[in-house]
């Protein structure tokens, strides 16, 4: 019953699955990159494994790389897996990138049916389908919202059940463009964007 | 009958005369009952009008678990698109005459939340008639009470025929970021 390091469980994992990757977030935290192919495989593995026994899914998340920070320019939508074992006290960190397009991942809810949340949330927010998931609906925002907010060029409704979402003359400088309203002018190359600020 | 006019006479004394409305708006006035509605932090605020420091029940106001046993919603906190229809809802099943007081920057305008969010609805006013504002973020339990000082003067003279002013109230004060502050001077 020891914790293993983080090298030694990559090493475990890859061994036995065959496209893992081990990679470092900006931070220097190590973590495995799963193509979405293999994490059935991957996370059946970290289950079952006498060794892993990674018996709770602490948390499930995901973002938008569009616009994101310090990496190239990329069309994926990332889903962060964060797996801790309460036997053996090790965890690790698995993230599974799907493209925007076809934005498919297996659903992990039958291995941990803590997922089941977790993956209506991040379809809800971030339009990930999980297939596999036993009831895929919407869970913060109402079942017939459109979009999917978390995604970095969502487009605000204008309205939402014929109740305008801005009060009478209303107006905010530098607000999210909404639907119905112009195309914004098209930024001079040159201009490089504020640091900090909002995307 | 000259004895029946006579001081001391219990028929003469145990008589009030007033017009039946007076009457009605008078206990209405001094029992507001209000929904408990809290949605964000505002609700902390209204709780603590509710608390022995502040104390709304001096002023005939009980909290009420169900609209149907309220005569004030108080709408204190953020209120999202999805959030509304129940709003709308809880102020349907209230019986008339029904008030509603917006607390709160979010409750009146959206607040913080007006330019960024997606899903918080600008001003609880776009679903249910608003009779007054308190601004503040939150606004404090004297806010709250100026507010249901202010309401009370509409109660009273509410008439059960005839018009119901549309023109609601709003809570002066005004140092606060996203609305009034009342209780404080000023910031220069």
């Amino acid at each position: 019953m020891t914790a293993l390091p983080f090298a030694e469980l990559a090493a475990k994992v890859s061994a036995a699955v065959p496209g893992v990757a081990t990679e470092q977030s900006e931070n220097g935290q190590p973590f495995l990159r799963v193509p979405a192919a293999a994490l059935l495989d991957v996370a059946t593995l970290l289950r079952r494994d006498g060794a892993l026994q990674f018996d709770a899914l602490m948390d499930l998340t995901g973002y938008d790389r569009l616009k994101f920070p310090a990496v190239p320019p990329s069309d994926a939508i990332a889903v962060v897996y964060l797996l801790w074992s309460y036997t053996l006290r090790h965890r690790v960190m698995l993230e599974v990138q799907a493209p925007r397009a076809a934005c498919t991942v297996p659903s992990v809810s039958g291995i941990w049916p803590a997922a089941i949340y977790f993956e209506r949330e991040i379809w809800d927010l971030l339009g990930v389908q999980f297939t596999g998931h036993p009831s895929l609906h919407r869970i913060m925002c109402p079942d017939d919202w459109v979009g999917h907010p978390l995604r970095k060029d969502y487009l605000y409704p204008a309205e939402y059940h014929g109740v305008s979402h801005l009060r009478e003359g209303q107006h905010f400088e530098g607000a999210p463009r909404r639907v119905g309203d112009p195309q914004p002018a098209p930024t001079p190359a040159a201009k490089a964007p504020a640091k900090g600020g909002h995307a | 009958m000259a004895e029946t006019n006579k001081p001391g006479n219990a028929e003469d004394e145990q008589v009030v005369l007033t017009a039946v409305d007076e009457f009605l708006a008078w206990g209405k006035e001094n029992s507001l009952f209000y929904l408990l509605f809290a949605t964000a932090c505002c609700g902390i605020e209204l709780m603590q009008a509710g608390g022995p420091r502040y104390d709304v029940d001096r002023l005939g106001m009980i909290p009420r678990a169900t609209p149907r046993q309220a005569d004030l919603m108080i709408v204190a906190g953020t209120i999202t698109h999805k959030m509304a229809g129940v709003v709308r809802t809880l102020w349907e099943q209230m019986t008339e005459p029904r008030w509603v007081v917006s607390m709160g920057s979010c409750a009146n305008s959206g607040g913080p939340f007006s330019k960024w969010s997606y899903s918080v609805l600008n001003g609880v006013d776009k679903y249910v008639p608003v009779d007054v504002y308190i601004p503040g973020c939150p606004p404090r339990p004297e806010a709250l009470i100026d507010g249901v000082m202010a309401l009370r003067e509409r109660v009273r003279i509410y008439r059960t025929i005839g018009e119901r002013s549309k023109e609601p109230h709003v809570v002066q004060g005004g140092d606060c970021r996203f609305g009034g502050h009342p209780g404080k001077e000023p910031l220069a």
